[in-house]
């Protein structure tokens, strides 16, 4: 078996692992039998049958999806700018994500609509892709102009704070429990995801994920640059399209319903590149969906064992792997 | 003619570069593309690659107007070397060699026995067979530099472009690059056009210069550079002078 496929057996092992893991633990104590009947649809105790079909799994499954998304739209960004340290959360997209459920949230008691949960859900989705859509066609902009990479960098920085104070002020002006329902959407949680969130989240996150092989050929040639892959055959404006809209469907879907979890799509890609040794995105952007939905399964099993938010987590996971890449200073475009 | 300039107008901003000029380059040649610094060398060769446009005229690509070609079709009828390095961890030369494929492979870029033959002769005719299996940022930049032409060569086109490949380049392996080159003009039946600012070395391999007069152009056949004055033109007043004798630049006499 080849380096490569062994990589991918253990990732794929590990995942299920995780997710395995995922459902065995939390506040209430199951043995792994019982968590297996209520699987099966055997559960003894209903409450059994809720906690695991209602919560847990609803859980694993938000964490498995959110990983891969986020793993897959870094790497997008990483090669689109060509820029190592790009990632939804950096360039200040999930920020845009935040901003348009801050105005909805906020504003959604004004429209009258807080009541409807259909409503509320497909607001915040819309919201949110409208959000990062917008900062990301910015910072797209940008970057058409000045080619400087810390130049973008500095600038998705300085758009997702300039983003930050409009939502402070926004909170500042808000009614309590409009407030409350923001503040729990920013701490980032998998937990509180619903039958008919993920209803939502897994269909769109599937059409992300699809976009995101479908550009792996391009993906290559902007390896080399627009110059480069233009006169290779590329067609620029359709791909950056394709990866702006992939980009928005993943992280902006991923945040309006988890809320913003940093570092995953800055840092899995790094891990990818790492243990597969390769800058084939046919390669890289399997091995990043498949590290992403584990890394964010154990991070989610990490932050129930711990009581801890798995934003929190995340971070702190995150944050060696980009120290690591930026001091082995190695050029990846 | 597999490169046509017809009636071509350049301009950077609100400068002219280039006023209504014409050119043409046929099969099998190598063409040195002479001209001082901010004359205009890149943005007419990226022009001919078709990434950027000229203001008026019409630039032809093997009988066929570019303006009428499809990404796809252009990208099997021209092939681009540019000056930026490429020293991408992780991707081995053989990798960078095979992207040049993509105008012929499917959307996954998956590379049939026909492209892996291609990949293979364009590493052998550049002399990196045994480079195959290197990662980019582990070569030198001469080998760089053949690992990016082998790519071009990859992509099978009867034009071949290049940015300066001798700059960064030691002298030996200027040379070295220069008749490679030449080899791919004379063997592979190749049209290519170069530009440089090593004019002794272009002279002795090519077999014409494409030379920027702003805002003329001047297409020289080799034999007749020395006796054209052209190159003494160039560099009027420069303090350096053209010996067309030795063929060779020396400082200028006071």
């Amino acid at each position: 078996m080849s380096r490569h496929s062994l990589l991918f057996a253990l990732l794929l092992f590990a995942t299920v692992a995780l997710f395995t893991a995922d459902l065995a633990v939390g506040s209430v104590a199951l043995s792994p039998g019982e968590v297996w009947q209520a699987l099966t649809g055997r559960a003894a105790d209903p409450v059994v049958h809720d906690i695991v079909l209602k919560i847990r799994l609803l859980k694993a499954l938000a964490a498995l999806l959110a990983g891969a998304a986020l793993a897959a739209s870094g790497l997008e960004m990483q090669t689109l700018f060509r820029n190592p340290l790009a990632g939804p959360y950096v360039l200040g997209v999930s920020s845009g994500a935040a901003l348009g459920v801050a105005l909805f949230l906020l504003g959604a008691p004004m429209l009258g609509i807080a009541g409807h949960s259909l409503l509320r859900s497909l607001g915040v989705v819309g919201a949110a892709w409208l959000g990062s859509a917008l900062v990301l066609a910015v910072v797209l902009a940008v970057s058409r102009r000045i080619k400087d990479i810390m130049v973008i960098l500095i600038l998705g920085m300085m758009l997702g704070s300039g983003i930050g104070s409009v939502v402070e002020i926004l909170q500042y002006l808000s009614t309590e429990t409009a407030l409350k329902a923001f503040v729990v959407w920013t701490m980032g949680s998998l937990g509180d995801i619903t039958a008919g969130q993920l209803a939502v989240l897994l269909p769109v996150v599937t059409a992300g994920l699809a976009l995101a092989v479908a550009v792996i050929k391009p993906l290559n040639l902007l390896l080399l640059g627009e110059s480069y892959a233009r006169t290779m055959g590329l067609d620029i404006r359709r791909t950056r399209t394709l990866l702006v809209l992939s980009t928005v469907l993943l992280a902006g879907t991923v945040t309006a319903f988890c809320g913003p979890i940093g570092f995953i799509g800055l840092a899995v890609p790094h891990l990818a590149r790492m243990l597969f040794r390769s800058a084939d995105h046919r390669v890289l952007m399997p091995a990043s969906m498949l590290t992403g939905a584990a890394l964010l399964l154990g991070c989610d099993l990490v932050s129930k064992l711990l009581a801890l938010p798995v934003n929190t987590i995340t971070a702190l996971t995150g944050i060696p792997v980009v120290v690591i890449v930026v001091l082995r200073n190695r050029s990846f475009f | 003619m597999s490169i046509s300039l017809q009636n071509i107008r350049l301009a950077y901003g609100s400068r002219t570069l280039l006023e209504n000029v014409s050119a043409d380059i046929p099969a099998a040649t190598l063409t040195a593309f002479l001209g001082r610094n901010g004359t205009g060398k890149s943005s007419l060769l990226r022009a001919i690659a078709g990434l950027n446009k000229v203001s008026e005229g019409e630039i032809r690509l093997c009988g066929r107007p570019l303006a009428a070609l499809e990404a796809k079709q252009l990208a099997a009828t021209v092939s681009f070397v540019a000056t930026d390095k490429l020293r991408i961890a992780n991707l081995t030369c053989e990798q960078m060699v095979a992207l040049g494929r993509a105008p012929y492979t499917d959307w996954l870029g998956r590379l049939r026995e026909t492209d892996r033959a291609a990949v293979r002769r364009a590493l052998e005719t550049v002399g990196l067979t045994d480079y195959a299996a290197k990662t980019m940022d582990t070569l030198s930049d001469g080998e760089c530099q053949r690992a990016m032409i082998a790519r071009a060569l990859a992509q099978d086109t009867p034009v071949i472009l290049l940015d300066e490949p001798t700059a960064f380049l030691d002298l030996p392996n200027r040379y070295a690059m220069v008749s490679l080159l030449a080899r791919l003009a004379r063997d592979e039946g190749k049209c290519v056009l170069f530009s440089t600012h090593d004019l002794e070395i272009a002279l002795s391999h090519c077999d014409a210069v494409l030379l920027i007069d702003t805002p003329q152009l001047r297409h020289i056949p080799a034999s007749e550079v020395a006796s054209s004055g052209a190159i003494e033109r160039l560099f009027a007043g420069s303090g350096v002078t053209y010996d067309p004798a030795a063929k060779r630049l020396r400082p200028a006499e006071r």
